[in-house]
């Protein structure tokens, strides 16, 4: 980043495909549909190209990046929110420590396979469900902490929070996780083995 | 264990499972484990939705947007590169108002470029009335002063009515000349400001040349009133009745001060005349008579015969005027014509003080001039000028009496010098000769008039015409006197 603000475009370049698709998973679990999460991966990359000179090198880019998508993350969910347009994914209430509940609850599900070659198929859209059934400050923290490898005092610098509250969180959200996934007929030692608990 | 233990232990199996504990306390942790269910059961758990979220498998980043992300980190990073790219961009928020002010600047410099004509011929015009300010007043007020010493005698010796109705033509004379003044440099302005904005008004110049021409022959026409047996008082009466009532009510106190003010007469060359065309002509035809009749080139078309340039001609005196007046020899000519004259109309207006009745007496003493329309005196002119070498001094006379109420002096000087070459003698040629040295005094030409009077004095010295010229000779040199005097404060 550094050689970026001397004038090194190929050092951007650089940052962008090794940040590329991390910060895109994030921004996708974190907003749910990939419409959304595109448009808000080429902010994110605009605006750290925009604010390219502010950036100083005491914090580390990885930090300064998700800090970026992440606040664009939840004004995009803000704007939705205002637009009322519920997705399915959209947790109905959630605060720490209880469960948020997803409008996808309300429908039938589909039902697992036996077969394994299915597997994936229909334990994705289970796993996305789980997901985005967490409240968004839990799921922030789980997202970055499973997915992007933040550790939790980074975390706690882009999430602006304590440790403790970002190690709280991810507590809370694993417990919702698994509750979820119970739930929902996913259990972690099947799936290992390639079989559901539903099903 | 104690529940303490217990909660710190969950704390330290989070980072225990995110591989975030230093080695001794994972080991700490890890042999906690081996004694505790709970614990174990805690991790496991972790551990289960970890393994099951982990098979939300790692979406590729859509590559819509990327060329262009990067090539516009490209640009960006080219304009960090450059470093100073925002002094430019100062440098430009200077720029625009230093080209503005400098634009501003020569519009100001171009319009007052344009101005500049207007303020010339405000110049000019102010020059011609300085005159009538400058010398005009202070000779009255030195004539003030001289006045009981030199001119008490003839102004004692008569009525007293006498001499108030020619102060107050005087007077109420000036009084409209101020005002015609402002008015002919506010439409000396306008002027200005109609050739500044055209780049020249021809039309208007074309057309200030007609009213100038209408002008002359209307001055002319006063001046041929004043050179018939009655002009003195005639032309008095009738600049009396060209002013406005209110002029002449304001001039009224200025009577007392003194019996006469023969600088500002000096004036009525160029001044006066200009009143005179009050009448047919409006205040700013006026002004621009005053500002067209100014011009080096004047006096040189003074020799000029033909028809046209005499309409120039008659305004030749008036900058010779004004500049004798500066010299120091200023009015004379005039002065001695008009003193002649005024004297002769004390004695015709002595009944008429008031100016209304001098008004309406205008009319009927002057008959014969009024008629004379101003075109046909310019064709007589021309007429008189072909046929002045073959005619007789009486003829030659008459014609030069014609153009002297076409208000052409200098024709008139002409013809005059050609009846005196004709052979004339005697009392006419005293009279020829008197009527020369006005004439050449009219037109300033002051060596030419004096010789011209002086001559008389030589040739006929008991004659009338005689003591005309000496009365003339003496008030030259009266004003020769008082413009000196008023010189001295002049920078």
């Amino acid at each position: 980043m550094l050689a970026f603000q001397a004038g090194d475009a190929r050092a951007f370049e650089a940052l962008v495909r090794r940040h590329r698709t991390p910060v895109f998973n994030f921004i996708l679990r974190f907003v749910g549909q990939r419409a959304r999460a595109e448009d808000v991966l080429q902010e994110t990359w605009l605006k750290v190209v925009r604010s390219a000179g502010e950036y100083q090198a005491k914090a580390r880019f990885t930090t300064w990046v998700y800090t970026i998508a992440r606040n664009l993350c939840v004004d995009s969910a803000r704007k939705e929110s205002y637009r009322q347009a519920a997705s399915l994914e959209s947790p109905v209430s959630g605060v720490d420590g209880e469960e948020g509940r997803a409008l996808a609850d309300a429908l039938p599900d589909s039902g697992a396979s036996p077969e394994r070659g299915a597997y994936n198929a229909r334990l994705r859209p289970l796993l996305e469900r789980a997901l985005a059934s967490l409240p968004e400050e839990q799921r922030e923290v789980f997202i970055l902490r499973e997915y992007s490898g933040i550790p939790f005092k980074e975390i706690a610098d882009v999430t602006g929070v304590s440790e403790n509250t970002v190690k709280s969180r991810m507590r809370y959200a694993l417990d919702g996780l698994r509750r979820r996934l119970a739930e929902l007929g996913v259990d972690g030692d099947l799936a290992e083995d390639g079989r559901t608990v539903v099903g | 264990m104690k529940p303490q233990n217990l909660h710190a232990h969950e704390d330290r199996l989070l980072d225990f499972a995110y591989g975030e504990l230093p080695a001794p306390d994972a080991q700490v942790v890890e042999s906690h484990l081996q004694g505790c269910a709970r614990c174990t059961q805690a991790l496991d758990d972790i551990r289960g939705v970890r393994v099951t979220m982990g098979h939300l498998s790692e979406e590729s980043a859509p590559d819509a947007g990327l060329e262009s992300l990067l090539a516009y980190a490209q640009q960006s990073a080219r304009r960090a590169s450059a470093g100073p790219a925002p002094k430019p961009s100062r440098w430009r928020r200077w720029l625009l108002p230093v080209v503005g002010l400098a634009s501003v600047s020569t519009l100001g410099i171009l319009t007052f470029s344009a101005q500049s004509p207007e303020l010339t011929q405000a110049n000019l015009a102010a020059a011609e009335v300085m005159p009538s300010k400058k010398a005009a007043p202070v000779p009255s007020a030195s004539a003030r002063s001289a006045e009981p010493s030199a001119a008490p005698a003839p102004a004692a010796a008569a009525e007293a009515p006498p001499p108030p109705p020619e102060m107050r033509d005087d007077d109420a004379e000036y009084a409209p000349k101020d005002a015609a003044k402002t008015r002919s440099a506010e439409v000396q302005r306008a002027e200005g400001w109609a050739l500044a904005g055209s780049g020249g008004d021809v039309g208007g110049r074309g057309r200030a040349d007609e009213l100038k021409a209408k002008v002359k022959g209307a001055e002319s026409f006063g001046g041929k009133q004043s050179r018939s047996k009655t002009a003195p008082a005639e032309k008095s009466q009738r600049e009396v009745s060209n002013l406005d009532e209110e002029a002449l009510a304001e001039a009224a106190p200025a009577q007392a001060v003194a019996s006469s003010s023969p600088p500002r007469d000096g004036l009525r060359l160029g001044g006066s005349s200009a009143k005179k065309e009050a009448n047919k002509l409006s205040a700013d035809d006026l002004a621009k008579d005053g500002a067209w009749d100014e011009g080096p080139g004047a006096p040189a078309l003074e020799a000029v015969t033909e028809p046209l340039a005499q309409g120039t001609v008659v305004s030749a005196p008036a900058p010779s005027s004004a500049n004798e007046s500066r010299g120091g020899v200023a009015q004379q000519p005039s002065d001695a014509r008009e003193q002649l004259e005024l004297d002769r109309a004390s004695a015709s207006r002595a009944k008429s003080p008031m100016k209304a009745t001098r008004k309406a007496e205008a009319v009927p003493e002057a008959p014969m001039p009024r008629p004379a329309p101003v075109t046909p005196a310019a064709v007589g002119r021309s007429e008189a000028e072909d046929s002045a070498s073959g005619s007789s001094v009486a003829e030659l006379s008459r014609q030069a009496q014609s153009a002297n109420r076409a208000g052409d002096r200098s024709q008139e000087a002409r013809l005059l010098r050609l009846a005196l070459a004709a052979g004339a003698s005697g009392t006419e040629r005293a009279g020829l000769l008197n009527r020369l040295c006005d004439a050449e005094l009219a037109l300033g030409r002051r060596r030419e008039g004096l010789a011209a009077c002086n001559q008389v004095l030589t040739e006929a010295p008991g004659s009338s015409a005689a003591q005309a010229a000496r009365r003339r000779l003496s008030h030259e040199a009266e004003s020769v006197e008082t413009p000196t005097s008023d010189a001295q404060p002049a920078p």
